[in-house]
């Protein structure tokens, strides 16, 4: 009986301090039709305030299963966009959430998307972001040159909200060209490095008003936005770690006469590797690649000798590439591909600066499997003699 | 009337008239004189309770013999006889469905066992319906479950004790064990419980289990209640004790752990690697019948973001203008699933089926069009239904639709923190339960290795030689030791 007493008390003492434990921890009770999902945030500079665009979900708009109903109907879209300015960033928010006749829930925030004039705030605006728990640390920081708010409310017709198609757009960017997930916990992590440089995907309206991505955004730790267009990324996407499934044309001289070939790689890596004293050190780039050739422009059919001019040809085009980007990268003065990093990797405490005069030497070998297409489909014999 | 001045009266007219008051008014009581050459005397009985034909055929047996000559009579053949010597044991025999035999100028008389109780065949198991195995329940009748365990248990080492319960209205009960493997203390508790047993009258085995009951109050049962034969033979084979009442098509047994709830027959007829896969779905369809409401009452009122946004965002358009917050709209439509299952078993077979799919078609489809619930909802409160259904033991079923309605509330009042704490809470007080002794969440805590080929999984049988280490059995090994080492180095043969 004793016994039963003692583990009957003990029982009641374990259940209220359960009870208080979770009152203690505050439940906030939010219904879920007592919210408003935000999917996305654009950040905005105008006239010296923050202005903050939120792209809201509406629950009743097009591309939901539930309520059906299509993108094209006047005020049926997935989503709207809310936008308040203020002089600081909590300011906006504030000023945001005055607008709104519900909560305004950010764990569900996908993106946030920054214009160019947005960033020479970074360092305040990145504090607030920080700060802010309701916020994931895995939502994606984007640039874009133009204005967050417009590149939000421009894209009409889709069947789910605008964020979450910049979200998919850069995810599937990302598969290809791993540099350009810049998720929040990434870019605050390059950024705390030596080299105090993040990549950011550029996001931008396309012709029709959608969303596209437009190439790749060195953000220094001091608020200086460097953007490189989509023709330059591949050569930046190689430097910053590894591509998949990406393409490149490379140009080919064979018997005094120019050709093109299209060069598939099937995957590619770069690593840095530090050599020689500690004094003058050497970077050593070391590319590796996997390709097949997929169509070639060219008279001739292809030889041992020429295949073997055309794998000369392909690694001197990626070294040419590499170098073009380290020279850009070295006249806007952003270490955008880590060397000071590479450096400090190695006990080599570089001064600002120091990156550019350091002696960089390129190891490539591409591997290139011959492509069964261009000879095999109906057309291959058409193709060959395409280079005309 | 005192027990003393309870003897039968010397003259057998008299007795019928006492018997006969006793009972009045009694439309149903026959009474019939009958002679021999030395004797006379009547017959007594409740018509319908006793086979008329039998009773006649007996009675000329009676008079072509001689009649009843003192105590020590043979019985007539195909009767069987008992002495009754005062005049409430005749009346009980009487009710008890006999024909109670009266000489003139006799101390006691005869009670012949003529009777003729309305019973139904033997029939398939409808509550614990299963694709392999035998398929015949028990029915009402003690005898001929006794019979059917018989039948199936060929071992005289199988015992059978009975004891008569109920103080207005006495019913037959039997434990049954097998000697030699059941433990001396756990038949010894099952003896004393049911000797504490004070009731008027059992209906059914379900009073009995109340009665006997470890836990007073708790919703899980530590009894198994079944209706199947080949299922308690198995007990009986394990060292556990079964029950039957006269009257009642179920059996329990005792004692049992929470994973026996979630083994069905059929995982000892089908092949052991299929029983794996089939009780993992058990045990995730009980935690889900239990929990599955109030994990979607917290996702939705405070923990949205565990769920993916494109989830959260139809969830969201699903949810928009239903007036109800969403604990009010899950506590409305469990009830109302409840309700409509209720309606589906009470209501005669055919009809129940149609409210059933009415319900669920019909006015859930109604209710959401109408906006008064969400298509979620529907979807979740349905597949707990539907969870609930996988579960082999009648008891568990009802434990989990009782259990989800308080954690839909911690749900709604605390979040994932409500639950967590119900559960801790819950997990708490099933491992406090016991079973006649033995821990209710055995042989995983406490942990008894030797046990757990039969929890989640169900070992071979040729894996299974020992009997449940929970039981504590006194022969461990289903068959001795040096038999299973024969038989297991007969499997190394090859042509």
């Amino acid at each position: 009986m004793t016994k039963w007493v003692t583990v009957s008390k003990r029982q009641r003492a374990i259940t209220a301090a359960l009870l208080c434990a979770a009152l203690a921890t505050g439940c906030d009770y939010n219904d879920i039709d007592h919210l408003y999902i935000a999917t996305g945030m654009g950040v905005d500079r105008q006239e010296g305030h923050v202005a903050l665009s939120m792209d809201l979900v509406q629950p009743g708009g097009a591309g939901n299963p539930a309520t059906g109903g299509s993108a094209s109907t006047q005020g049926n879209a997935p989503d709207w966009i809310v936008s308040a300015a203020a002089p600081t960033f909590e300011d906006a928010m504030g000023a945001l959430q005055a607008k709104l006749s519900h909560s305004l829930y950010l764990q569900h925030n996908a993106i946030v998307l920054f214009s160019k004039g947005a960033l020479r705030d970074f360092t305040m605006i990145a504090d607030a972001l920080e700060r802010n728990r309701q916020l994931r640390r895995s939502q994606l920081w984007v640039v874009t040159p133009t204005s967050a708010e417009e590149v939000l409310r421009g894209a009409t017709g889709q069947s789910e909200p605008v964020s979450l198609v910049i979200r998919d757009l850069v995810d599937e960017a990302s598969r290809r060209e791993a540099c350009l997930a810049s998720d929040e916990l990434h870019v605050v992590k390059a950024l705390l490095r030596p080299s105090g440089v993040a990549p950011l995907a550029v996001v931008g309206e396309g012709p029709d008003g959608s969303p596209e991505i437009e190439g790749l955004a060195y953000l220094r730790r001091d608020g200086r936005v460097d953007v490189v267009d989509r023709a330059r990324l591949l050569d930046n996407a190689w430097w910053l770690g590894r591509t998949f499934d990406v393409r490149q044309t490379v140009a080919w001289s064979e018997g005094g006469r120019q050709a093109f070939v299209g060069v598939h790689w099937l995957r590619t890596s770069t690593r840095l590797a530090v050599d020689g004293p500690r004094v003058h050190p050497t970077v050593r780039v070391v590319w590796r690649g996997t390709g097949e050739v997929e169509r070639w422009q060219a008279n001739e059919k292809m030889s041992a000798e020429s295949f073997a001019g055309l794998e000369e040809s392909i690694c001197k085009d990626v070294k040419h590439r590499l170098a073009e980007a380290l020279d850009h990268a070295r006249a806007v003065d952003m270490d955008a591909f880590g060397l000071a990093n590479a450096c400090a990797e190695h006990g080599m405490n570089l001064s600002e600066g120091d990156w550019k005069r350091i002696r960089v030497v390129y190891d490539i070998e591409a591997h290139i499997v011959h492509g069964q297409l261009a000879s095999t489909t109906p057309f291959a014999n058409d193709a060959k003699g395409g280079g005309d | 009337m005192s027990l003393e001045q309870d003897i039968l009266a010397r003259r057998a007219a008299e007795v019928a008239k006492q018997i006969a008051k006793r009972l009045e008014p009694c439309p149903d009581l026959r009474v019939q004189p009958w002679s021999t050459q030395r004797d006379t005397g009547v017959a007594v009985w409740l018509e319908g309770l006793v086979d008329a034909d039998k009773l006649q055929e007996a009675l000329l047996a009676l008079r072509d013999s001689g009649g009843p000559r003192g105590r020590r009579e043979i019985p007539r053949p195909g009767v069987a006889t008992e002495e009754v010597g005062t005049l409430s044991a005749a009346v009980r025999a009487v009710l008890d469905g006999c024909a109670v035999i009266v000489r003139d100028g006799a101390s006691s008389a005869e009670a012949w066992r003529l009777d003729r109780v309305p019973a139904r065949s033997v029939d398939r198991s409808e509550n614990e319906p299963t694709l392999h195995g035998p398929q015949e329940a028990f029915i009402e009748s003690l005898s001929v479950n006794l019979a059917m365990v018989r039948k199936r248990l060929k071992s005289p080492r199988l015992k059978i004790e009975t004891f008569t319960i109920g103080e207005t209205s006495p019913c037959q009960m039997a434990i049954l064990y097998e000697e030699g493997v059941v433990k001396s203390d756990l038949l010894r508790e099952v003896r004393r419980r049911i000797a504490q047993i004070r009731v008027d009258y059992v209906a059914d085995i379900n009073e009995v289990r109340e009665f006997i009951n470890d836990p007073r109050f708790s919703v899980f049962p530590t009894t198994e209640e079944t209706e199947r034969p080949d299922r308690v033979v198995a007990g009986l084979m394990e060292g556990r004790v079964a029950m039957i009442t006269d009257g009642s098509p179920t059996c329990l047994m005792v004692p049992v752990t929470f994973a026996m709830n979630l083994s069905s027959p059929e995982d000892y007829y089908m092949h052991y690697s299929l029983a794996l896969p089939l009780r993992l779905l058990r045990h995730l369809m009980f935690w889900s019948s239990v929990l599955l409401p109030a994990l979607y009452v917290a996702l939705l009122t405070y923990n949205q973001d565990l769920l993916p946004t494109p989830l959260l965002v139809s969830v969201a358009a699903q949810h928009s203008g239903i007036p109800f917050p969403t604990v009010i709209e899950a506590l409305g439509m469990m009830v109302a699933f409840e309700a409509l299952r209720e309606a589906g078993t009470r209501l005669p077979r055919a009809v129940g089926q149609s409210v059933s799919i009415v319900g669920t078609l019909v006015i859930g489809d109604a209710a959401v069009r109408a906006g008064l619930v969400s298509p979620g909802m529907v979807i979740i409160v349905s597949a707990t239904g539907v969870a609930s259904f996988t579960l082999p033991a009648l008891g568990l079923v009802q434990a989990a639709r009782l259990l989800q309605f308080p954690f839909v509330m911690a749900a709604g009042l605390f979040g994932l923190y409500g639950i967590l704490m119900l559960g801790i809470a819950l997990l708490g007080r099933m491992a406090s339960l016991r079973s006649f002794g033995v821990p209710y969440l055995a042989p995983v805590a406490p942990n008894i290795t030797r046990d757990m080929k039969d929890v989640i999984i169900r070992a071979p049988w040729w894996m299974m030689q020992g009997r449940p280490r929970q039981f504590e059995p006194v022969e461990r090994d289903r068959v001795p030791r040096h038999t299973a080492g024969k038989w297991r180095r007969g499997r190394r043969w090859r042509p």
